[in-house]
């Protein structure tokens, strides 16, 4: 029996889906590639405006807000707080003379309430300033 | 021996013709959106990179900047560092991954041809002396820059705030306490990296002011 030299509907249909399979399967790469570098992206940004914040912060004085030049992120502020460090052994006082071991606990919060962090760090305060 | 000829009639062949043109503006439309997609992940990934790269040397060179003093032409003493809007000098503490080499290294920013260039040397880069260029070992850090300037942090005494100064008055016998490098990208967005020098905080820095250089 001698085959058709033509292609059957079925066989075209076939190639068709199989292409379209194999476009649909690179445009799902690439889109996943996209959502896994903007993570990475979102993740780094959101750690470099915390490290912003907090090397200003351990140099500031410390009720000292973050100037604009240093955290210029529109839709983002600073928040901060102080309280006494944890985990200190009882007896070792945090307050020796006129300094005062802290812990400060840096937060980003967006416009959306979303908190970035906290960072939180150790430093030595005169005993007036918080 | 007579062959039928099948032939084709014109409405069937506009048919075809315009099927096979749907399918092909189909997929060409389909492979450029993929193209153009794969493209801007490569562009953001590129961005990325630069990015990390700018958080090495800040980690690196700012983080552990150091007040070093070398004998100028006069013989006298004079601060290893430079600070201006645009460019900046400094010594820092790095690690020693050959014997023969110092723990200290002398490094350059600068903005050339559009790329943030790093040039290194062992030996002290002299802000009084141009080095020859083959005498230190550059690296470019981040292309495609439309601008750089420079953040210097320096502490006010009477209140102990922190001041930023866009450029550090060479007299001063001590180095920022903070440093600060906001690059500008030819793609228009821009970003800041802000480090405290080694040793630097509230209240503190290294050595002691108003002398406070390593001799």
């Amino acid at each position: 029996m001698r085959k058709s030299p033509y292609f059957t509907l079925i066989e075209v249909a076939i190639a068709i889906a199989v292409l379209a399979m194999g476009v649909v399967a690179a445009m799902s790469m690439i889109s996943a590639a996209k959502k896994r570098m903007m993570k990475a992206e979102r993740g780094w940004h959101e750690q470099h405006m915390l490290t912003q914040a907090v090397e200003y912060l351990m140099l500031a004085p410390p009720k000292s807000s973050v100037p604009l030049e240093i955290f210029p992120y529109p839709g983002f502020s600073v928040n901060y707080e102080y309280s006494l460090p944890e985990e200190l052994p009882n007896k070792f006082p945090a307050t020796v003379g006129n300094w005062t071991l802290v812990s400060l606990k840096v937060h980003i919060i967006s416009n959306e309430q979303r908190n970035i962090g906290p960072v939180v760090l150790n430093r030595i305060v005169k005993n007036g300033d918080i | 021996m007579k062959y039928a000829i099948k032939r084709f009639t014109l409405i069937e062949v506009v048919v075809a013709l315009g099927i096979m043109l749907v399918i092909a503006a189909m997929i060409g439309l389909v492979l450029t959106t993929s193209y153009r997609a794969w493209e801007r992940v490569n562009r953001m990934d590129a961005l990325f990179r630069q990015k990390q790269n700018i958080d090495r040397i800040v980690n690196t060179a700012f983080k552990n900047a150091i007040p070093f003093s070398w004998k100028n032409d006069n013989l006298k003493e004079e601060l290893v560092f430079k600070g201006e809007s645009s460019m900046l000098l400094l010594a820092y503490l790095h690690r020693i991954g050959a014997s023969d080499r110092s723990g200290i290294r002398f490094v350059q920013l600068r903005l050339e041809d559009n790329k943030l260039i790093a040039e290194y040397r062992d030996t002290p880069i002299l802000p009084w002396r141009e080095p020859a260029s083959s005498e230190v070992t550059k690296e470019v850090i981040v292309s495609q820059v439309k601008e750089i300037s420079f953040l210097y942090a320096d502490i006010l005494p009477e209140n102990n705030s922190v001041q930023l100064m866009d450029s550090w008055d060479n007299k001063k016998t001590y180095i920022p306490r903070g440093i600060q490098i906001t690059i500008e990208f030819e793609d228009g967005s821009k970003e800041s990296w802000f480090r405290r020098t080694a040793a630097s905080g509230y209240m503190q820095f290294l050595g002691k002011k108003p002398q406070n250089v390593i001799r």
